[in-house]
This record gives C-alpha cells, sequence and structure tokens, in this order.
C-alpha cells in the first residue's frame, strides 16, 4: 500500500516496464528443461454426456509433472513412475483420481459433473490462463449453463443475481421495455457522474450501442467486456444467444486485471463461447418461451368521479380573482360532469397492452475429426414487449472452424447478427395512464377519436379547456407509422495457436467486428403530434427521420505463453500486444411535410421543415498496449505474481500517451503446509493478497488534445469560421485506480463446505474533473486530474453441499453470498462546489434530490430538507432548518444527508436440488442497509398535474383534506397552482430499500434416454424446464411502478435436446 | 549430454523469438505516437488546422464570428446586439420606454438595464457573457498569433500580413472595449486598475494592469498591426471580387480601420495630437465618402440605412435581422422603440431638422404598426453586401474626433467647420459659425451629433463615459443612477481567480 501518487514521468516510465518486461523473456528463456525418468501415460478426457474435455489439469499425485488436456481431449503424461496416482480437475466437474496398474499407459477417463460449487482450476483472464494455484487474483468464473438456470434471456441479470459484486442499476421507471440497456458496474463506481460528461461528439446519436466508444462514455463506471479475447460492448452480449456462452469471469483486482491497463480500472467481465468438439456431429436444439403479460396492478388510477373530484378540489375549475375566468371554467366543470353522469369511465391502461408471448429457437451442431472441427449456431429471439406491437427479434448465425494439428491450431469463427427492435405504434404507455377517464376513446360509431373533448367554440363556451387540447394517443396506432431501429452486426475473430515446445506456446489472434445500426421514424400528418399545425404551413406536417451509423473495430493481439516446471519450482509466464483501432460515424436526416401515410419514404417529403439540419459524427480511437506477467509458485505452497502493463490511447493528452501499470501478488497455500495436513476440519485453506494500479480511459478524447471546432451554422462573409473548443489540458492522464485485495479460499469437512472471503480497498486517484480559472483566461474551466474516490468492500460467499449422494442420485446443495461496498470521496475541485450550488437553488427542479458531492461522503448519497411529516392542522409539510427551527418553507440549503442509495449489503441465497432427472434451483436476492428516494410514489401522489393528468387513487382518499387529518401525504387543496403541485425533495419519501425476492425459480426434468420415445426419436438427454423470474418480495419499500413502460410478468418455459 | 544439448537447443529457440519480439517491440514503440495520434473527423486538431494558409482563415473568421455569439458569451450577440442595438443603446435611453415592463425580448432584462440593475442576475450574466466571451476570443487571437510566425511559409501574397494584422487589431479592439467597460472613466482613474491585458495562450491568469497602461498596449498592437496591414493591397475598398477573403473589406478590421481605432484610442487617453493625426489620415485618403444623398428617398425595402460606403469596419452576422425582430417586431409584447416625441425631440430641437436624412430614414412601423427604430434592419431584399452589416467604426466619428480635438486646443471655427460636412451630409443646415463662439456651445453640438449619428451603435455610451457626463442630464432617466454607473461589474469568478 506503500505507493506514491506523483505524476508517472513518461518516458522514464515506459522505459523500465519495457527493461521489466525484457527482463521477463530473459527469466523465461533462462528456464530449462528437466528429464526424468519413468513411463509415458496417454489417454482422452470426457465428461458424462460422452462430449470430449479439453483444458483438464492433470497432474500426477507427489510429482510436479502437469499437463493439459488439449482441444481433443487427448493428454499425455511423460517420466510418469509406475503406480502413480493421476489426478484430473475442470471446470464443473468433480476432481477424478485415477491409480495406474503396472504398466497401464493408456487411460479413457470420463469425469463426473460437479454438484457442488464450481472449482475453478484453470482462470481465463481473456489474455492468458493460468491455472488456480498460479494465479493470486480474485475472480470468480460462471458457466453459461449456471446463468441459463437463472435467467434464460437476459444473461447479465443472471450474472448480477449470481455474483455480489456485480451490481445492476434499477429503473423503476422503464419497466419491463425489452429496447432497455441495463447499468453495470463491478465493485461500485469511481466516478463522479460529471467528470466525463466533458464533451462527447454526437451530432446524431448512434442508435444502437454496437459503437465502442460511445458505450463505454456513456457509462464511465462500466467494467470491460471481453468477448472471446477481444473487447466488445454490452449490447452484443445482451443480444447474443446464452446458448453459445461457455463462461463468464469476473475479474476484480489489480492481479487479475492490471494486464488490461488503462482500461481495467472498473473490472473485467470475461465472456467464453463454446469451442467445437469431436466426434460425430452432435446437434443440439433448444426453445425458449417466454410469457409476459402486463402487471398493472400497482396503478390504482382515479374512477371519472374521483378524478374530477379531485381536480374541483385542487382548483382546476375556479379562479376566485377573475369572475370570467371562473364562469368559464364552471361551465367545463358541469360539461365534464355530465360526462360522468352518463356513464363515461374508460380505462386506459388497458388499451395499449398485450399479453406476449416471446421465443428463443437456438440450434447448433458440432462436431469433426482430430484435425478438422466445426460449430454451427443458429438462433432466432423475438422478445416480446407487453404494449402493443413492440418487439425485438435477434436472428444471428454463427460458425467456428479449426484446423488443429500436434501444433499448431488454427481457428476462425464468425458471427453474423440482425437485430430490429419495433417502437409501439401506440405511443408511451404514460399517455395511457394520465389520461382523463371521463373521455370516451371512440365516437359512437365505434372509431377512434383523434381529438376528445369538443372545443370551447362548438360547445358554445366561454374559453377553451383547462389543460387544452387532448389527443388520443390510441388514433395513432392506427395510422402506417414506422417506428423501428435495427442493426446488422460483423465478427470475425481468426486464432493462430502455435504450441512451440511443451514450454512455450505463441498465440496471435486479430479479430474484426463491425455494427451498422439505423432507425426509421414516420410519422404521418395525420399524426396526434400535429394537431396543433392544422393552420399552419402545410411543409410541416409529417415528419420522417431516418438514422444510419456504421462501427467497427480491429483487434489484434500476440502473445508469448511460457510455462516451465521444475524441481518444486513452477513458472508461468505471459508477453503479449493488443492493439486496437475503432471507428464509428453516424448521419441523421430529418424531413418534413409527408401529408399522407402512404407516402412513407424520405424522398416524398417536401423539405426539410424550420429547423432542420442534417447531423452526422465520426470519431476513431486507437489503443496500444503490451502486457507481461509471471508468476512463480513453490512447492504449491507459496506464489508469487508479477503483472505490469504500458497502455497508450489516442485519448491521452499529448503529454502523456503512454501510461504505466503494475501489479503484485501473493498467495499461500496453508494446507499444503505439515502443520496443516492432518485438521479434520478445513481440507483447504488459501491466502492471497495483491496490490496494483489500473486505469480508466473513459474520456472524451477533446479533453486532452487542442481541437478546433468549425461553425457550420453561420458564415463570415462566405467564410467558414473555426474556433477553439475548450481549453486542452495537454498534461491530462489516465485515471488511476489502485487496488488493493485479500482474498481467503477454504474447503471445509472435505468440500461440504467451501468458503470465499475477499476484502478490497480502491483508491482511484487522478479523477477528471474541471478546474475553474478566471474567465479572463478566455476560458470558464478545463479539464484536469483533481479528485480521488475510495472504495472499500467484502464479498462472501459459502456454498455447502448438504446432500450428495451418487447411489441414490440426490444432490442438494445451498449457497449464500454477499457483497458490501462503502465509497467516500476523498478528493474533489473547487469547480465542484459550483455545481452543487446549482444544485441548491431554486431555479433547477427540485422534485428529485439532485447530486451533491463532498468530501468525506459518498457518492450515491441522498440528499434532503428533514421533514417532520404533514402539520395536520394545516396539512402542510414541515421542514426542519439546519439550526433546528422549523418552517413550511422549503429552502433549498436545508439540504443534509438522509440517506445513502448504496446498499450496505446485497447478495443471493440459493438452492439447487437434483433428484433422479428432476432438478430444482430457487435464487433469492435480497438487499439490506440502502435507501432509496421513492421518486414514483411522490410522483404518482404528490408532484401531480391534475388539470393536465390522472394520478393515483390515493391523491383523493390519502392526502390530507380537513384539519385533524393525520396523514403520510400533503394536503389536496386549492393552492393558486391550479392542480399543478410540487414536492420538493424531502426526507419524507427517503425510504429504507431492504428486500428480499425470488430472483429466480426454475424446475427442469431430464428425461431419462431409455424411455422409448427418446430413444425412437433418437434424442438424447432431452431436458424441458419452467422458470419464473420475480416470483414474491418481501420489501420495506413498496415498488411504485413508474409510467413509461408497463412491468411485465412473465414466466419461461424451455426444451432442449442433442441428437 | 542428451539434456544439455536439448537445453541449449530451447535457449536457442526462445532467445530466437524473444528477439523478434524486441525488435517488433521496438519498431512499434517508435510508430506507436503517431499510430495514437487520431484525429475526430469533425472537429480539427490545432496541428492540422495550422498547416495551410486556409486554416488560420477559418481561425481568424472564428473570432469575427465570435464577434457575434463567441464561446462563453451570454445569450444575445455581443457586436451585434449587447455593444450596439441592445444594451448599450437601452443605457444611453436610445429607447425611451425601457422603463416600462418587459420590453424588447427576454423578459424584464431591458427594463432592469433601463434601472442600471446591474447587480440583476440576468444583467450579471450578459456582463460575464461580454467579458468571457471577448476574452474567449482574444484566447482564439492569441492561440492564433503565436502559432503564424513560426508558419509563415504556408501563406500566398499578402495574406500573412493580413491575416496576422487583424488579428492583433481584434485584440486591441476587444481589450480597448473591455476597459472602456470595466475600467473606470479615463477623467477620473486613469491610474486604477482596469483589466488584463491577455497575449499569451494559456490558463495562467494575467495580472489586471492600469487603465493607463492598458490603453497603451491597445496602442502599441494596433501601431503594429496597421504596420503590418500597410503591407497588404490598400488600393482600394472590395466588395465582391474573385477571392472570399480579401473581399468586403469593410468587414475586415481593416488598414483604414485600425487607423480610425487609433484616433478612438487616442482620444479616449486624451492625447489630441495622435487623435487628430489618424482621423484625418483615414478622411484623407477619402476612401470613405460621406453619403450625398437622402437615402430615405429610396423604398423601405431597399434603403441602405447604415449609409455603407461611410462604414470602416462592420461585423458581418447572418442573424442580424432576427436580431432585429427580436427586440423590434416582438408579436407580443412592447418592442424597444423610440416615442414620436422622443425621437422629435432628439432631431428637431435645437439645431436640429425635420429633413435631416437620419430622422426621415431610420425609423419605420413594424409588422403590428408601431413606429420602431430600424437602422439596422437589413431586409433581404437589400443587395448581398448590404445585409447583415452591423457598424463597429464609422467615417463620421472621425469628423467628431477632429472637431473636439480643434475645439480642445481653441480652434473653434476650424472644429465648426469640420462638424458642418457630416451635418450637411445628413441634409441638416450647416451651424453659423458666428452662432458658435464658446468651447461649451461646440461640445453641446458635437454630444448632440453623437446623440443623433449613433443611435443604435453603442458608441454614444462610450462618449458619455469618456467625459464623465452626467447620465441623469443627458438621458433625462427617471431612474436612480448608482454611483459607478460607468464601471461594469468584474465577473465573480474573475475576482476570485485573478486578484
Amino acid at each position: 500500500m506503500n505507493y506514491s501518487n506523483r505524476p508517472y514521468q513518461r518516458k522514464q516510465g515506459f522505459l523500465s516496464m519495457l527493461k521489466l518486461m525484457l527482463f521477463m523473456v530473459m527469466v523465461v528463456v533462462g528456464t530449462s528443461a528437466v528429464a526424468q525418468g519413468g513411463k509415458t501415460v496417454t489417454g482422452t478426457v470426457r465428461n458424462e454426456q460422452n462430449e470430449i474435455l479439453a483444458g483438464v489439469t492433470i497432474t500426477v499425485k507427489g510429482t510436479k509433472i502437469i499437463t493439459t488436456s488439449k482441444k481433443d481431449g487427448t493428454f499425455e503424461l511423460k517420466n510418469v513412475p509406475e503406480t502413480a496416482e493421476i489426478i484430473f480437475t475442470y471446470v464443473g466437474q468433480a476432481p477424478k483420481t485415477i491409480k495406474l496398474e503396472k504398466g497401464q499407459s493408456e487411460l479413457q477417463v470420463k469425469m463426473a459433473d460437479a454438484v457442488s460449487t464450481l472449482q475453478e482450476v484453470v482462470v481465463n483472464t481473456g489474455l492468458y490462463k493460468r491455472p488456480t494455484g498460479n494465479f493470486t487474483g480474485a475472480s470468480k468464473t460462471y458457466s453459461g449453463d449456471q446463468l441459463k438456470t437463472v435467467n434464460p434471456t437476459n444473461v447479465m441479470s443472471a450474472l448480477a443475481i449470481l455474483e455480489p459484486s456485480v451490481r445492476m442499476e434499477e429503473n423503476n421507471a422503464l419497466g419491463s421495455d425489452p429496447n432497455a440497456l441495463p447499468i453495470l458496474q463491478v465493485r461500485g463506481q469511481n466516478n463522479l457522474p460529471v467528470s466525463t460528461q466533458g464533451s462527447v461528439a454526437s451530432a446524431a446519436t448512434p442508435v444502437s450501442n454496437g459503437d465502442m466508444m460511445s458505450s463505454y462514455l456513456l457509462n464511465p463506471n462500466q467494467p470491460l467486456i471481453i468477448l472471446d479475447g477481444f473487447q466488445t460492448t454490452l449490447q452484443t452480449i445482451y443480444d447474443m444467444d446464452i446458448n453459445r456462452i461457455a463462461s463468464i469471469t469476473v475479474l476484480k483486482d489489480a492481479a487479475a486485471t492490471t494486464a488490461y491497463g488503462s482500461k481495467a480500472a472498473n473490472g473485467v467481465i470475461v465472456v467464453e463461447t463454446k469451442q467445437p468438439t469431436v466426434g460425430k456431429p452432435l446437434v443440439s436444439y433448444s426453445v425458449n418461451f417466454n410469457f409476459s403479460a402486463p402487471d398493472l396492478s400497482s396503478y390504482n388510477l382515479m374512477n371519472a368521479e374521483q378524478l374530477l373530484e379531485a381536480q374541483r378540489i385542487s382548483g382546476v375549475y375556479a379562479d376566485p380573482t377573475n369572475n370570467y375566468n371562473d364562469q368559464a371554467l364552471k361551465e367545463w366543470y358541469n360539461y365534464r360532469l355530465g360526462q360522468v353522469k352518463s356513464g363515461v369511465n374508460t380505462y386506459w391502461l388497458a388499451q395499449p397492452v398485450r399479453t406476449g408471448v416471446g421465443t428463443n429457437h437456438s440450434l447448433s451442431m458440432s462436431g469433426g475429426s482430430r484435425a478438422v472441427r466445426y460449430n454451427l449456431n443458429m438462433n432466432y429471439s423475438n422478445g416480446v414487449g407487453v404494449m402493443q406491437a413492440s418487439n425485438r427479434a435477434n436472428y444471428g448465425l454463427s460458425y467456428t472452424l479449426s484446423y488443429v494439428t500436434r501444433s499448431v491450431q488454427f481457428s476462425n469463427s464468425t458471427s453474423i447478427g440482425y437485430s430490429r427492435s419495433n417502437n409501439t405504434p401506440w405511443g408511451g404507455f404514460n399517455e395511457y395512464a394520465t389520461q382523463f377517464p371521463f373521455f370516451k376513446p371512440y365516437d359512437s360509431s365505434g372509431n377512434w377519436l383523434k381529438v376528445l373533448e369538443p372545443t370551447a367554440q362548438e360547445l358554445g363556451f366561454l374559453s377553451g379547456a383547462p389543460g387544452g387540447r387532448f389527443t388520443n394517443a390510441a388514433y395513432n396506432a392506427q395510422l402506417a407509422i414506422k417506428d423501428y431501429s435495427f442493426y446488422t452486426s460483423f465478427r470475425n475473430n481468426t486464432n493462430f495457436d502455435w504450441t512451440i515446445n511443451n514450454y512455450i506456446r505463441l498465440r496471435a489472434g486479430i479479430g474484426f467486428s463491425s455494427n451498422n445500426p439505423g432507425a426509421e421514424q414516420f410519422f404521418p400528418a395525420d399524426h396526434t403530434r400535429f394537431v396543433d399545425a392544422n393552420t399552419s404551413a402545410f411543409t410541416d406536417m409529417g415528419t420522417y427521420q431516418q438514422t444510419r451509423g456504421s462501427n467497427s473495430a480491429i483487434d489484434a493481439r500476440l502473445s508469448v505463453d511460457l510455462q516451465k516446471r521444475f524441481g518444486k519450482h513452477t513458472i508461468y509466464s505471459s508477453i503479449g500486444f493488443t492493439g486496437q483501432d475503432a471507428k464509428s460515424n453516424s448521419t441523421i436526416i430529418r424531413v418534413s411535410g409527408l401529408p399522407n401515410d402512404y407516402l412513407d419514404q424520405l424522398g416524398m417529403a417536401n423539405g426539410y421543415g424550420q429547423s432542420t439540419k442534417p447531423g452526422s459524427s465520426d470519431i476513431k480511437s486507437r489503443n496500444l498496449s503490451g502486457y507481461a506477467s509471471i508468476s512463480y509458485n513453490y512447492a504449491d505452497r507459496y506464489t508469487a505474481e508479477v503483472t505490469g502493463n504500458v497502455s497508450g490511447s489516442s485519448q491521452f493528452g499529448s503529454n502523456n500517451k503512454f501510461a504505466p501499470f503494475w501489479s503484485v501478488g501473493g498467495a499461500w497455500n496453508l494446507d499444503k503446509e505439515k502443520f496443516f495436513a492432518k485438521s479434520k476440519v478445513i481440507q483447504q485453506l488459501r491466502i492471497r493478497a495483491t496490490t496494483g494500479i489500473t486505469g480508466n480511459q473513459n474520456f472524451a478524447a477533446t479533453m486532452s488534445q487542442p481541437t478546433y471546432l468549425f461553425n457550420v451554422l453561420n458564415n463570415y462573409r462566405l467564410l467558414l469560421g473555426a474556433t477553439l473548443e475548450a481549453y486542452a489540458n495537454p498534461n491530462l492522464k489516465w485515471q488511476q485506480t489502485l487496488k488493493n485485495n485479500i482474498g481467503l479460499t477454504a474447503g471445509l469437512f472435505h468440500g461440504k463446505l467451501n468458503i470465499g472471503f475477499d476484502y478490497y480497498v480502491e483508491t482511484t486517484d487522478n479523477l477528471i474533473l474541471p478546474l475553474d480559472v478566471a474567465p479572463s483566461t478566455g476560458f470558464v474551466s478545463y479539464q484536469d486530474n483533481l479528485g480521488a474516490t475510495r472504495n472499500t468492500g467484502y464479498e462472501l460467499s459459502l456454498s455447502s453441499a448438504i446432500i450428495s449422494n451418487r447411489e441414490k442420485n440426490i444432490f442438494w446443495t445451498l449457497s449464500f453470498n454477499a457483497g458490501h461496498y462503502d465509497n467516500v470521496i476523498t478528493k474533489l475541485s473547487p469547480a465542484i462546489d459550483v455545481i452543487n450550488k446549482g444544485n441548491n437553488t431554486n431555479d433547477v427542479t427540485q422534485t428529485a434530490p439532485l447530486p451533491r458531492f463532498e468530501v468525506g461522503e459518498s457518492m450515491s448519497r441522498i440528499w434532503a430538507v428533514k421533514s417532520l411529516g404533514i402539520d395536520p392542522a394545516t396539512g402542510k409539510e414541515v421542514f426542519e432548518k439546519l439550526d433546528g427551527t422549523k418552517t413550511f418553507v422549503w429552502d433549498p440549503n436545508d439540504k443534509q444527508p438522509i440517506g445513502d442509495a448504496t446498499a450496505t449489503l446485497k447478495g443471493m441465497i440459493g438452492s439447487s436440488l437434483t433428484y433422479k432427472g428432476f432438478s430444482f434451483n430457487i435464487n433469492m436476492s435480497y438487499q439490506w442497509g440502502g435507501q432509496m428516494y421513492n421518486q414514483t410514489l411522490v410522483d404518482k401522489i404528490e408532484n401531480v398535474n391534475l388539470k393536465q393528468s390522472n394520478a393515483d387513487e390515493r391523491v383523493l382518499t390519502e392526502r390530507w383534506k380537513q384539519p385533524g387529518d393525520v396523514v403520510f401525504f400533503k394536503s389536496l387543496v386549492a393552492d393558486g397552482s391550479g392542480g399543478l403541485q410540487q414536492t420538493k425533495s424531502t426526507s419524507r419519501f427517503v425510504q429504507d430499500n431492504n428486500f428480499l425476492e425470488a430472483a429466480s425459480i426454475s424446475v427442469g426434468y431430464t428425461f431419462p434416454n431409455n424411455l422409448p420415445w427418446v430413444k425412437k426419436l433418437k434424442l438424447s438427454t432431452p431436458k424441458l424446464f419452467v422458470s419464473q423470474n420475480n416470483l414474491f418480495r418481501f420489501a420495506t419499500i413498496k415498488t411504485e411502478r413508474g409510467t413509461s413502460y408497463p412491468f411485465a410478468r412473465s414466466f419461461n418455459f424451455g426444451l432442449s435436446t442433442t441428437f | 549430454m542428451r539434456y544439455n544439448l536439448f537445453k541449449s537447443q530451447l535457449n536457442f529457440r526462445s532467445n530466437r523469438i524473444a528477439v523478434m519480439l524486441c525488435i517488433a517491440m521496438a519498431v512499434s514503440v517508435s510508430a506507436c505516437n503517431k499510430f495514437l495520434d487520431v484525429p475526430p473527423k469533425n472537429r480539427v486538431p490545432e496541428s492540422v488546422l495550422f498547416n495551410d494558409e486556409e486554416g488560420f482563415k477559418s481561425a481568424l473568421m472564428g473570432v469575427y464570428l465570435g464577434m457575434d455569439k463567441p464561446t462563453n458569451g451570454g445569450v444575445y450577440g455581443i457586436y451585434t446586439n449587447n455593444l450596439t442595438m441592445g444594451m448599450m443603446s437601452a443605457l444611453t435611453y436610445n429607447y425611451d420606454n425601457i422603463t416600462t415592463a418587459n420590453v424588447g425580448e427576454g423578459g424584464p432584462f431591458y427594463n432592469n438595464v433601463g434601472f442600471y440593475a446591474y447587480s440583476d442576475a440576468q444583467v450579471r450574466a450578459e456582463f460575464d457573457g461580454i467579458w468571457g466571451g471577448l476574452y474567449n476570443n482574444i484566447a482564439n487571437l492569441n492561440n492564433l498569433i503565436g502559432q503564424i510566425d513560426q508558419k509563415q511559409s504556408v501563406f500566398s501574397r499578402d495574406n500573412f500580413n493580413r491575416v496576422k494584422g487583424e488579428a492583433i487589431a481584434l485584440r486591441a479592439l476587444f481589450h480597448f472595449d473591455l476597459l472602456r467597460m470595466f475600467g473606470q472613466p479615463p477623467l477620473t482613474g486613469p491610474a486604477k486598475k482596469a483589466i488584463p491585458y491577455v497575449t499569451q495562450y494559456t490558463v495562467t491568469p494575467t495580472p489586471h494592469i492600469t487603465l493607463t497602461a492598458a490603453m497603451d498596449s491597445c496602442i502599441s498592437d494596433l501601431l503594429q498591426a496597421k504596420e503590418l496591414l500597410s503591407h497588404t493591397d490598400t488600393s482600394a475598398v472590395f466588395k465582391a471580387t474573385h477571392d472570399a477573403f480579401t473581399s468586403y473589406t469593410q468587414n475586415h478590421l481593416n488598414y483604414w480601420a485600425v487607423q480610425a481605432l487609433l484616433a478612438r484610442v487616442y482620444l479616449f487617453k486624451g492625447d489630441v495630437d495622435n487623435a487628430a493625426l489618424y482621423a484625418s489620415a483615414v478622411i484623407g485618403s477619402n476612401k470613405f465618402p460621406l453619403i450625398t444623398s437622402n437615402v430615405a428617398a429610396a423604398t423601405n425595402t431597399i434603403r441602405d440605412r447604415t449609409f455603407s460606403q461611410e462604414l470602416l469596419f462592420a461585423v458581418y452576422c447572418s442573424n442580424l435581422k432576427n436580431y432585429n425582430l427580436n427586440l423590434f417586431d416582438k408579436s407580443s409584447g412592447q418592442p424597444l422603440r423610440l416615442t414620436p416625441a422622443g425621437k422629435d425631440r432628439l432631431y428637431l430641437t435645437g439645431s436640429g431638422s425635420a429633413n435631416d436624412y437620419r430622422y426621415t430614414s431610420w425609423f419605420d412601423n413594424n409588422q403590428a404598426n408601431v413606429n420602431v427604430p430600424s437602422k439596422v434592419f437589413q431586409d433581404k431584399n437589400l443587395p448581398y453586401e448590404l445585409q447583415g452589416n452591423m457598424p463597429v467604426l464609422r467615417v463620421s466619428e472621425l469628423y467628431y474626433i477632429l472637431s473636439e480635438c480643434a475645439n480642445k486646443k481653441a480652434d473653434i471655427a476650424g472644429g465648426t467647420a469640420t462638424l458642418n460636412k457630416v451635418r450637411q451630409a445628413r441634409g441638416v443646415p450647416a451651424l453659423v459659425a458666428s452662432g458658435i463662439t464658446y468651447t461649451d456651445s461646440l461640445s453641446t453640438e458635437i454630444m448632440r451629433e453623437y446623440q443623433k449619428e449613433f443611435t443604435q451603435e453603442g458608441q454614444l455610451w462610450f462618449y458619455y463615459k469618456r467625459l464623465n457626463k452626467n447620465l441623469k442630464l443627458v438621458t433625462s432617466t427617471t431612474a436612480a443612477i448608482p454611483a459607478d454607473v460607468y464601471v461594469f461589474p468584474l465577473p465573480d469568478k474573475e475576482k476570485e481567480y485573478n486578484n
């Protein structure tokens, strides 16, 4: 922990890294082969399903002889003693020990599936693989099947349930929108939300997050995502067929991530896809049906009568200051009362929703000879939203071909995809949630109404209706609207793997990926959005917007891995280089004047309308990175690991193009010590400690490079002008995070109980923040490395195989995990005060708590004015000022830290039971110790605009109405605001956010292969399963659902089999 | 033995790989920096921009465009609004209805300006915007000036002198206007700290210097600019030519405009000899003759209201028409206007005349049939070169300067004769020399000329400030005048970060 935070001097840093790498090359080269006597043993390893297992670690007990099975499952051990015991270990399989007979030199090994937790034997960092014995970092691997059991449609949400360090931001407003991407974090956030907002150039917002740079810039806390060795976007993983995923590894601490250098500070998620297997063609098919129905139970909206009454009480129909207006409003009241009395009471919510059935078909074929193997995967999925006609369809095709000889493996995999998401023509769900129930949706002959109320003129009233003209969003559903986005993606990875000899392996790879998004949005002139433009220019009615983009990235990597064992010493080493060149561009064109919905083409437009100008963006970035990592193990007891990295990025300042990173780690297997050997309680105990520095480069390049921006909207006498965009700081550096981690792994009671524990302190320095300067310099501020934050936390996981009876075929495991982290800001720039001050005025909307950043506080702190509740005498809220006095007046300067949105503890409790062919899994998520500002509650009941929109029933039933009412919600009275009332951030709505929910429950059955129909259909292990997410929930806070998109209740029914 | 052999073989092979890797690494390291230099397309890195003449021109044009709306500016354009027909004109009551609420655009802004409410948030924001915006332009100029000398070879013809000369002149213009706004009046505070005179591109603040020192810096910059620009083509004042950059001389801070500016600065400083020297130099060039006929005779839509041949420097802005519409042709609420009574008082009383071309051609009815000032309203039916011009320097001011200098030297007759040249060119009878016998009476006539001539151009405010006039008397405002009304408050951030 003794590190210096002085700025690195680029040249020195880089040179020393270079020296370090050279040193490592020499160290490894200097090691040599050690020959011993004995026989040679060969064989093949398979699993219970008779599938080839590659990468199985095979050791000869009592010696240091170790190897791994090759891609075809074969292995070869040299110099094996005559009657040695050979141990086979592999991810997801129970370890197996075989004692050699005399003269036996060939083995056909079948490994059993591990029913207890995964015994990770090899860690894949995406850049290199290393046996856990030689690895000191904190990481965790989950198999694809494990994730699929938890959530068969959303792999990231499954990961967030299983892994305590991964957190997914909740979004109550967006509900179950199939087209919304989640926001991910590993071990908390270490960036201020303001720090990287800077200037991301995008005249046209890319419609798909296939854009590598903007997807990372959008969420500076997003972990790096690696797919088969190359960087990718969250979108790619989100749209990928879950059946293709072999495993996902989460890399957390410095030792695990330093090799990624300046991209590693937020952690790394490594996704590996399934590789082709040897043998006759194995075809597997899996189908999943996802039934989802809208959950409207949390919407208790007022009916027609209640709404009219609430409007009357809040003064929508009265104007005490002006008799004329008062009379006019009374006319409208009486008209609407007439509607209510005639029985109009429309349940608007039911109009735009449906019960959807989504499907996911996945077909794959794999096989081949020893030399040539292939793998073909096709999938089609259609995620159906509960809003009418909204869906997201993905088509994917991928193909892997590999050619294997004794020393060379060459493989190429290609995948192409097409995705299309349709937005509902019915408009936003909120347009229905807020619609007045005393409006009829159709006229007397059953046609949809476009405008819901006659005009004042038609009715002969004195003035227009309160709230203005109301249009019917459902009317648009019958128009030929276009509103969809799509993308095509292409990815080709070529890998070359040359095993030069038993100790040196050279690997090279090149990857190309492209993603071409587009979007079309056409609203014909008859759309309700143009209803007010009736009298204006014909050329403005009807709009068409087209967006096109193109993103591509080329990645290349080259690495040399060395592994060597001599005597009690084992050395693993890897040196490699990666480079990336990414481009993205987009164009957006908007035209108007398309009167007829038949004319749904860009070229049919009358012109460009009033305010439109085409937009385009073009961004490029390049990265280079070199790493060297060496780990040394002595006698299976002590491990030391050193990793260095030098990263260069086009985003860095011109004075700091290259950044050095490093990490050091050590591990001690206590169980291998003599004093520990005979313990009855603990059989396995390993402690690890690592420290190191990683970086974060998710910031805009223009902060560090002086750039001129052309003013294309104006000219100076036919000449274009360019001005400096900002003061570019040539000394700007990557943000760096010092990660310290202490970990412990223990196995108790002969595998009955496994414990994993990690404690970490991550200090982020050089946080990029704006620094204010005197405006006479020409600038208001510039970006500099000024801030610092610290995250402290721990993760604990326990798993226990309670029943493990192979004879009766019963397995029952329980698992539990918990994650905690504390965030604290340790340094800020004075410019942040300006942001804080800006958030502390009445000029900005205060209906939601605004962020405030203070040294010593966490970033997720909720700041609100302390409330003493509702005064029963007046119905007004009583606030406590900072000095303790009481007041009715809300003052932004009285805000104080009330709660923290980050939960103290978050985790899961899981249970998995299999009996013969049956399996039953339940995963319960829990969270404890955090708070939440119940925004949806306050928005639905107090921040209501009754003049314009309907609201929750509780507006009428639970708000204060007369003196003596002791209630939670403030008064509903005519306060002169005409039905528009605003509650500003108050501690009243800061609630404890503790919950326990059944995140996923699944039941499966695998048919035995000896069933007649299975035999007849030539199936192999057909499997059927049913799962449900969010079945029940116990919580201290009632989840109020937002109105942008309805939440869905859904359950999955899946079937899979191989042929 | 076998073992040893194997070992050496292995070493040889591994060494070869290591050597290859090292070479690859060494090669790539040198190429790395280049590989990582990736310019984004829709913005141009400085190093690329300053690679050719076109880039330098673009950077200069960026500053001319920044005279309208620079980065860090306020809501309204600087030279196209606040410093001319907007705030400055409101301060001098060129619009006599500003004491009514919600006049002009932007809510109570002009109303607050009319009451000299400098602490109002919106007014403060505009002051801060002027300060930040002009210094942003200066930073852009300094970056250009700092790099142009090394790149002299990329320029053709006289363009190096043009770009550098105009850039240095613009730097002086902005500093001069800053010191005229944020500094003390020259009569009372020449030795008081005024503004920073910034000549380096850096985020390290430059200390504030005295008014006199700042004016001297302006003069020194202007003299350098004049020298540079004297090496450019000064044979004529061009309209459209084959080359867009040398076209429209009057929209560039040209050779003559720089001299006119020198005259203005010297007079502000009180150096009448030099002021007269440069004023007469420009007048003597005969490139900017006074108008001779009444432009009011032309129909409304094609009327040359700015008397364009008299303009030494006008900033071009393609949005000028809209700015005018926002202020004077509001669809709701009150447009800024000079009431008929106010108009008559200004142009008809005293030595005025109903025949004054300014009286007859600078006011028109807007679409709501309200009579409003229209001096800088330039309709799209006008010839292209007459559109979008906001006057910054006009030749009549040089006559006034000459007249004032003569008056200072007690040459009342000479001063009166010079003033009469402008009066006669405006269709107003000449002052009878025998009627002007005192310095004060000539001064009064000069002031009345400033009032009539510079309506909507903002120079009247600086005239009042230069002579420390009693605002209450000259504007007949009912508003209370704060003691330091002539000194605009510095931005808070400036006080905080540049003490």
